[in-house]
């Protein structure tokens, strides 16, 4: 994969067309290197899968073994399996050649000819091989976060940002999508649901795009609440733990982003913080409380709501959001029964909302007379809680010395 | 290239009453594996349960683990049916692989044969093993994988000659959604296959990683343990780096006069000799990548398909079908190798590249080496100061949880399972019966 494009074969270029030699063409494929080429062909030959798809409900077993040469679903496996090694191909060069592959493909791709073709590979997910299926996810993937990161980044900031304008455009029609993609997995392909996890957290490390998803309760409720209400109590596990990362992603956006600048971290802050307020009851009375942090929750979903939980309130942009949720009796109740967990993951996450609770100096009267009635069982508890983790942290030890004190202080 | 068939998306049941266990298979440090039956269709299964009160902060690596598997199809990559959780454990239900690990099923066919006096050469089988093994490695490092613990251990083996590879445990992603990094910067493996640059933690590793663990594999495979194994970890690292790649002539040079029992002593070609070599090369740049090996003139014979399943038919009947299926042979013929002190699993977390020197990063399982770094975490001061200064906001600093923590969690709550049974408890249990009494089972003490 040298400088030598030149000096290719001849008639390469004709290999996204059908073939051009080879009797079944697939293989010219695999050296063709022109982007735009790869992907006019993958456009055919959706359009021919989907096209099929209509008609073989009808006409079911009648073309066995009738057809000759490769299916058009072969044809796209091998283009895309082509396009997205390309792509991680031309990134791995170490030499600073100009991104030829990435602009290519993003310009096809946001051009006028192809431009619904990112959203009906994902809309069709289920329709395409397995192999394809991880290429589009990467394809997708790759286009949106490839100026996030590398020591070349700059070169391909360009065009990530373009390739992000052009999922704002389709904002709705994909982001429908990769949510409903979950939903597959309730059929039993799973997959799908998982490159629909990775979609949907490659675009939210833009702002911009998140912006778009949590500057309406009516888009929470779309493409937020679903992870919430469905995905994150499937019982598959890779499905769900994958939903709680989206989740954990959105919940605590920006603050894990490589890439983003100061501004962008400080803008996701932002927007974290006044969405999770504006819409407190739905999201943390209504679904954390009494549905991901209940009994009903299985252990996995139980321990990451509770870090997220406690992640998001120790987190200083989201002050309002914490006194709210610490001057709330029933708030208190879940944390205290969480306290005394069977799971040492969740009682340390759930010490660490418990503290804030204490630790508030204006408490209303509910809360404190709770602490007050319970204080001597509570502080008995809390000097066998974590007890070997005291003598390695010091911080750990302090925060529960000072806390054993405020509640005997009431 | 690209397979174009989905694999059969047949419903493996979700819950354990599903399940009959047979009998244990495996046990690891958090972990047990069992051979299982569907109670529905009596389809069979191998199901590895796993604490995940063991498993650190946001179980990221036990979440990209079952979906590095569940995103896997692949004739030689170990596939995942379904997980689900029961209670704090994690059930993974995978493919059940009849023989076991390609160590232990083939140390047991050398054993039969020795008892039977039979002329003992492995050599031609474990080719076929290691390839299998790399059009395996080749699926998993086009998804933009690397295993990171490639061992004979995991190289698993059925009844009817199939090789695939398990325990995704450790598999790192370069390729994490969508961002390719150029090189992996943290390790969990065991000590004998590392690669050297991977315990140097300086410019990270790739692929390649994967490479030499396999040609550690090889030799494992042919004298029954890897090169360094009956050093302690420490040792493997320090002799990984500094002295020249492991060969076969290693063993010799180790065993000196010792009596040694363990070792396999079996005629082995100078070609093999030269595969291993191929592999072990400390600079990984120089090593092949999966796709050249697999057309080097040691492997490139079994691209011809008839020529493979004759290999394959051969693995059955002079290996396979001498040793026991899993489950059903008595413990005491397991492999003296797993018992070697270099096969413990040890952790290296690169959190601080810059700062440190080459190879003091890592943690072992048993604490004895802890130099990870702890993050910041939000300090009940910083709490407390938050809410002194009503509306002020600094803004800008975001506090995470850190990991440390979550280890020491992991430790400590070892320690508890280990005292549980002390006195502690009942006192803790009379507080928890006055806690509920007191508060009406649901409720704290109601308000009034």
């Amino acid at each position: 994969m040298a400088n030598d494009n030149n000096h290719a074969k001849p008639f390469e270029w004709l290999s996204g067309g059908l073939f051009f030699g080879k009797k079944d063409g697939i293989d010219s494929v695999d050296s063709c290197k022109d982007a735009s080429v790869l992907l006019k062909g993958i456009d055919e030959n959706l359009s021919s899968i989907l096209d099929e798809s209509i008609d073989t409900e009808e006409q079911e077993s009648k073309d066995d073994g009738e057809k000759k040469g490769p299916s058009p679903s072969a044809f796209l496996a091998s283009r895309l399996a082509r396009l997205r090694f390309l792509l991680y191909d031309e990134r791995s060069q170490q030499d600073n050649r100009r991104p030829v592959v990435a602009t290519a493909t993003m310009r096809s791709l946001t051009g006028e000819k192809h431009r619904q073709l990112m959203p009906k590979l994902i809309e069709n997910l289920q329709n395409l091989p397995f192999e394809s299926r991880k290429h589009v996810a990467a394809i997708f993937n790759y286009l949106l976060v490839c100026g996030f990161e590398g020591v070349d980044r700059d070169g391909y900031v360009s065009i990530m940002n373009t390739f992000r304008d052009y999922v704002g455009v389709h904002f709705d029609r994909i982001l429908t999508s990769i949510v409903q993609g979950h939903e597959v997995t309730v059929a039993g392909s799973s997959d799908i649901g998982l490159h629909c996890g990775a979609m949907y957290r490659s675009c939210f490390k833009h702002v911009d795009l998140y912006r778009r998803l949590v500057s309406s309760t009516e888009n929470v409720e779309k493409y937020i609440f679903p992870f919430l209400d469905k995905f994150v109590h499937l019982p598959n596990f890779d499905v769900s733990s994958d939903a709680m990362e989206s989740l954990r992603f959105v919940f605590i956006a920006g603050s894990d982003t490589q890439a983003g600048d100061d501004s962008a971290q400080g803008e996701f802050a932002d927007l974290v913080a006044s969405f999770l307020i504006r819409d407190y009851d739905a999201i943390w009375d209504a679904r954390f409380n009494l549905r991901l942090m209940s009994d009903e929750a299985n252990y996995m979903t139980k321990r990451i709501a509770l870090q997220i939980l406690s992640t998001v309130l120790l987190t200083r942009s989201n002050y309002a959001v914490m006194i709210k949720y610490v001057n709330s009796r029933r708030n208190l109740i879940l944390v205290m029964k969480l306290l005394r967990d069977t799971s040492p993951h969740i009682t340390l996450d759930a010490f660490h909302v418990f503290k804030v609770f204490v630790a508030n100096p204006s408490k209303i009267p509910e809360v404190e007379k709770i602490l007050r009635d319970n204080s001597e069982k509570l502080c008995a508890y809390l000097e066998t809680l974590h007890k070997t983790k005291e003598d390695s942290d010091q911080q750990f030890r302090d925060e529960k010395a000072l806390i054993i004190a405020t509640i005997r202080g009431l | 290239m690209a397979d174009i068939i989905t694999p059969l998306a047949q419903e493996w049941p979700t819950s354990k009453d599903s399940y009959d266990l047979i009998c244990k298979i495996g046990q690891g440090a958090f972990a047990s594996v069992w051979k299982a039956r569907t109670k529905d269709t009596q389809q069979e299964c191998a199901i590895k349960v796993l604490n995940l009160d063991h498993v650190d902060s946001n179980l990221q690596e036990i979440r990209l683990e079952v979906q590095a598997m569940r995103l896997s199809s692949h004739p030689n990559v170990l596939q995942c049916h379904t997980a689900f959780c029961n209670a704090s454990d994690l059930w993974l239900t995978v493919q059940l692989m009849r023989k076991g690990s390609s160590l232990q099923c083939l140390e047991g066919a050398r054993k039969i044969l020795r008892q039977r006096q039979q002329n003992v050469s492995m050599e031609e089988h474990i080719l076929y093993i290691l390839h299998e093994t790399l059009l395996g490695l080749r699926y998993i490092h086009d998804n933009g994988q690397i295993h990171r613990d490639i061992k004979a251990g995991n190289i698993l083996l059925d009844g009817d000659g199939q090789v695939r590879i398990a325990d995704f445990g450790v598999s790192g992603w370069l390729v994490n959604a969508g961002s390719q990094q150029e090189k992996a910067k943290t390790f969990v493996g065991t000590p004998c296959w590392m690669a050297p640059e991977v315990m140097e933690q300086i410019h990270g590793y790739d692929y390649k990683a994967d490479i030499w663990s396999l040609g550690i594999t090889a030799l494992e495979l042919a004298k029954g343990f890897a090169p360094y194994a009956k050093y302690p970890p420490m040792k493997v690292l320090i002799l990984t780096i500094q002295e020249d790649p492991p060969s076969l002539d290693t063993y010799d040079q180790e065993t000196g006069d010792d009596e040694d029992d363990d070792q396999v002593q079996e005629v082995i070609s100078k070609s093999f000799g030269s595969l291993v070599d191929l592999c072990l090369q400390k600079d990984p740049s120089k090593r092949p990548q999966s796709v050249e090996l697999l057309q080097s003139r040691y492997l490139n014979a079994m691209e011809d398909e008839n020529h493979r399943m004759e290999r394959r038919n051969r693995l059955v009947e002079e290996v396979c079908n001498l040793v026991e299926n899993v489950g059903c042979q008595d413990d005491s013929n397991a492999s003296s190798s797993s018992r070697m002190p270099g096969n413990a699993p040890v952790s290296i977390f690169a959190s601080n590249l810059e700062n440190r020197p080459a190879g003091t990063t890592w943690v072992f399982e048993d604490g004895s080496q802890v130099l990870a770094s702890a993050t910041n975490n939000a300090t009940l001061d910083d709490v407390m100061n938050d809410l002194d200064q009503f509306g002020l906001q600094t803004g800008g600093e975001n506090y995470t949880r850190k990991q440390k923590e979550e280890e020491e969690q992991n430790q400590q709550q070892q320690q508890q399972q280990q005292s549980s049974g002390g006195q502690g408890d009942d006192e803790l249990d009379d507080f928890f019966s006055n806690f509920e009494q007191s508060t009406g089972g649901e409720n704290f003490r109601p308000t009034n």
